[in-house]
């Protein structure tokens, strides 16, 4: 699952005092990304986390 | 405008109705990865705090990577934004917009990297965060 795979609908600016983004620093770009349960979806369906990465953790542990 | 505080998360998103951001497993700052290079996905939340006089100006916010040697890796990316004073906002406050997102990031090296914020160009705030390899 990557950024590719997730149907967003583009926000041609942010809207009120919120933004959800999605942010490629990889290839450069960034998609801000509508309000309500379209940017939820998008952000949950980004959020799985890659086979390559083991753990993630605070340095206080 | 600066970043008033940033943090990366298991899971983070911003209630567009209350400006609540709402986060999971906050303050990630190392990543064990199986190997490198690697990309990783993160989940990150902004505070930005801004003088009064700066409401309804846009700003430019950009997002980049540095790597242990504070070298920039893989591409910056950046996006709009236009602050407005909310209703709830006293007057003499410094006014708030909330960012939540997911960022795509690549690491070449173990060590510690810089997730870094400009605003029109200036340096805002960064996130440090740890790359370890654990195969």
């Amino acid at each position: 699952m990557g950024f590719e795979d997730v149907a967003v609908q583009e926000a041609s600016t942010a809207r009120g005092n919120t933004l959800t983004v999605l942010v490629d620093l990889v290839e450069g770009r960034a998609q801000p990304v509508e309000r309500g349960q379209l940017a939820r979806d998008a952000l949950r369906a980004a959020s799985l986390k890659p086979d390559n990465v083991r753990f993630e953790a605070s340095s206080a542990a | 405008m600066k970043v008033a505080f940033g943090v990366l998360a298991r899971y983070a998103e911003v209630d567009e109705d209350s400006g609540l951001i709402n986060v999971t497993g906050g303050g990630v700052d190392v990543f064990g990865v199986t190997r490198l290079p690697v990309e990783l996905y993160t989940r990150f939340v902004l505070q930005l705090r801004y003088p009064e006089s700066e409401a309804g100006q846009l700003r430019r916010v950009t997002m980049q990577v540095r790597d242990p040697q504070l070298k920039i890796i893989g591409e910056a990316a950046a996006f709009e934004i236009t602050p407005t004073l909310g209703q709830y906002h006293a007057s003499g406050w410094q006014g708030i917009f909330a960012v939540a997102g997911t960022a795509r990031l690549m690491a070449d090296s173990p060590g510690v990297h810089s997730l870094e914020f400009r605003i029109d160009g200036n340096l805002a705030g960064d996130i440090p965060y740890h790359v370890v390899e654990a195969p």
